[in-house]
């Protein structure tokens, strides 16, 4: 792509969090952030915040029109992203910014898809014995995938393990098949 | 071993019932680019470098550069199934290739999977590609030869067993040929051979095989194919893949020759993969450790010393005799260069790792010199330590021999009648040992033949023999030696050596031969 190249999601995470930190606004800022990768997104909105044509002033003020309950620092992001015409980098910096403060709080955040729902203690049990195993407070953020035929997969940041049917299936599919 | 029906499900119940299900954890990653074979991947945090990388449809990809949030991975076929979004993962192995005498007789491609019809490949074993080369310890040096079989390079260039000889020159020199008569060479011997192809045309390798097959070579020999529209993916681990290959011989114990043709379509290959992995261009747009790509290639090519091959052997359970002196990898890269241009960047590299050259000239090809080697710069740096005890004895003048002819062949060409005796027969001298080394292709020459020849011409005993003669001459000279005198090539083929009591004996042979020759 040519141009300068986009500003790094994870400095502007740390410097958000770095003043989220020492002003005590953590929760206000990830709910700010939450809303301009909303509306950053949106198809009405995402084509203009970018846009080479329009003036800085004009796409910081449809910021503001659209959110204005923002914490005043989230303005001056909103006028630096303008000016770096980076408003893409938005989604990235909010995953970084929440993994700084889980970081800091402790919290590791666990994506379970099952196959079948679960009961409603079977989802408080699951939290509570991966927290004593992982040493950490673990959030759990559960779906349902129907095509998984049954069992569970995990994934924590970047690692899966797979105990769901269909996972089984298939690896036990690849030893008799064989390899090559 | 035909299976009924029943004995299958039986198979089957069996291994399904037996199943030990075991859930791991594996590092994923989302595919955000896939184009030019290459895939860039955001996540897989914990992924090493060349990790094999597994995307859905089972296409594999090597992972080649680690960046701050992403990997990526060099596309290993497959590229139009592969999109963004998909889910990558990574598998905690590198790159693997069958290995083992399951090979022979195969042809294969850079992943070890067949390409000649036959059938999968049944091994045993697995290798992976990239490995650290024998240390200075588990060394020896070279003291057998390689028998080429052609005459120029066993008297003067001689090739021993774990070294690495370089084979240089421009486009139809008869680089491949060459390398192809060695093989040829070694039916009924013990040396087991590998030749990759790297960026050739597929007809090209197409006729490489058929004519290995043709002289039974086949038999002791795997190609491994990764030709101009394969991937250059394919065409970069061609050449470790059948390295490894020839690892599992040398570490067995055995003897082993690998031929890579050729070297310069390979740094081609890698330039290409670098590029488009963005890294930094050098010299000639090639990335900064194109010798790095060589040198770890031609260090795996080595001779292993004993005691290690036995502690090795060991470890499998096996004995080995007590004068057991196998265990090595000779390689013969190729490299093409571009109007003769030996000091250019790549031929460099690779000169400055082998050890030694042979260096095919067009001009010579043209003037009908076939093998076209220029001995002058030809050299190989282990020499006499890879020549059997006969060759030493006839071959030992025959450099000096040419060299010196080669400075006085200027005066050749104004006839030699005004020339003083001794420089009139230095250059007589010269002409006809040059007319000897001369040799069709596909006709390797053994050892004894070669000896006989060669200590006649040096002696001057083809010196009465016009020079469109010579040929005729000394294939009569073979016929004869071999239904006339089949003892004298037997002595030195069993023996190794050329005692006077041989030379003697081929002395009285050569007269006689020479009383009944018509001119």
């Amino acid at each position: 792509m040519p141009g300068r190249p986009l500003p790094s999601p994870k400095r502007y995470a740390l410097a958000l969090w770095q003043i989220a930190r020492d002003q005590g606004t953590v929760d206000k800022w990830l709910h700010d952030l939450q809303n301009l990768v909303a509306l950053a997104g949106a198809p009405p909105t995402a084509a203009v915040l970018d846009a080479p044509g329009i003036p800085l002033r004009e796409r910081v003020a449809l910021v503001r029109e659209a959110l204005p309950h923002l914490n005043p620092m989230a303005y001056n992001l909103v006028a630096l992203l303008a000016q770096r015409r980076a408003f893409r980098i938005l989604p990235r910096v909010l995953q970084e910014f929440q993994r700084l403060v889980d970081a800091a709080q402790g919290v590791l955040r666990v994506q379970v898809t099952v196959g079948a729902p679960l009961a409603d203690r079977e989802e408080e049990e699951m939290a509570e014995r991966l927290s004593r195993a992982l040493g950490r407070r673990v959030v759990l953020s559960v779906h349902t995938d129907p095509s998984l035929l049954g069992g569970l997969v995990l994934r924590i940041g970047d690692r899966v393990v797979d105990g769901s049917v269909r996972g089984l299936l298939a690896a036990l599919r690849k030893t008799l098949v064989g390899v090559g | 071993m035909a299976l009924r029906g029943q004995d299958l499900v039986t198979v089957l119940r069996r291994q399904i019932e037996g199943y030990e299900a075991r859930v791991g954890m594996v590092e994923v990653g989302t595919v955000v680019e896939v184009g030019d074979g290459i895939a860039r991947v955001h996540g897989l945090a914990g992924c090493r470098y060349h990790e094999l990388v597994e995307f859905p449809g089972g296409v594999m990809g090597i992972a080649m550069n680690l960046e701050e949030d992403g990997v990526g991975v060099v596309l290993l076929g497959g590229e139009k199934e592969v999109k963004e979004g998909d889910t990558a993962r990574s598998t905690g192995r590198i790159v693997e290739v069958p290995v083992g005498k399951a090979l022979l007789g195969r042809v294969v491609d850079a992943l070890g999977r067949p390409l000649d019809g036959k059938g999968p490949i049944k091994a045993d074993r697995f290798r992976p590609v990239e490995r650290v080369a024998p240390d200075v310890t588990k060394r020896k040096s070279v003291d057998t030869p390689v028998q080429t079989g052609i005459k120029a390079i066993d008297a003067m260039i001689p090739i021993g067993r774990g070294q690495r000889e370089l084979i240089i020159g421009d486009r139809s020199t008869g680089k491949t040929a060459l390398c192809l008569d060695t093989i040829i060479n070694q039916k009924g011997q013990d040396l087991y051979c590998i030749y990759v192809a790297i960026g050739q045309k597929a007809s090209k390798v197409a006729q490489v095989v058929s004519t290995l097959e043709q002289h039974g070579a086949m038999e002791y020999t795997t190609v491994v194919v990764a030709s101009a529209s394969d991937s250059a993916a394919l065409q970069y681990l061609a050449p470790y893949a059948g390295c490894a290959m020839g690892e599992e011989f040398m570490e067995e114990g055995e003897d082993a020759l690998i031929i890579y043709d050729d070297l310069t379509k390979h740094a081609w290959a890698y330039r290409q993969i670098s590029l488009l992995l963005r890294r930094p261009a050098g010299r000639e747009a090639y990335p900064g450790d194109v010798f790095y790509l060589h040198s770890r290639l031609l260090e795996r090519a080595a001779k292993l010393h004993p005691d290690y091959v036995r502690e090795l052997a060991a470890q499998r359970g096996i004995t080995l005799p007590p004068n057991h002196n196998r265990g090595s990898l000779t390689a013969l890269p190729i490299i093409e260069t571009q109007a003769g241009d030996i000091a250019a960047y790549i031929p460099t590299n690779v000169i400055s790792i082998t050890d030694g050259q042979i260096y095919l000239e067009t001009d010579l090809f043209n003037a009908g010199i076939r093998p076209a080697i220029n001995v002058g710069l030809s050299v190989s740096r282990v020499g006499g330590a890879a020549q059997t005890r006969a060759m030493k004895r006839v071959a030992g003048r025959l450099r000096l021999d040419l060299a010196q002819y080669r400075e006085l062949a200027v005066f050749a060409q104004f006839g030699t009648a005004d020339l003083d005796p001794t420089t009139r027969r230095q250059l007589e001298r010269g002409q006809r040992i040059i007319e000897v080394l001369k040799q069709p292709q596909f006709q390797p020459m053994p050892l004894e033949h070669q000896v006989m020849i060669l200590y006649a011409v040096v002696n001057g005993y083809l010196d009465d023999v016009p020079v469109p003669q010579v040929q005729r001459w000394e294939a009569e000279f073979h016929r004869f030696l071999d239904t006339a005198h089949p003892e004298i090539g037997k002595t030195i083929r069993e023996t190794k050596d050329f005692t006077p009591a041989t030379e003697e004996a081929l002395k009285r042979a050569i007269a006689e031969f020479k009383a009944g020759f018509r001119l």
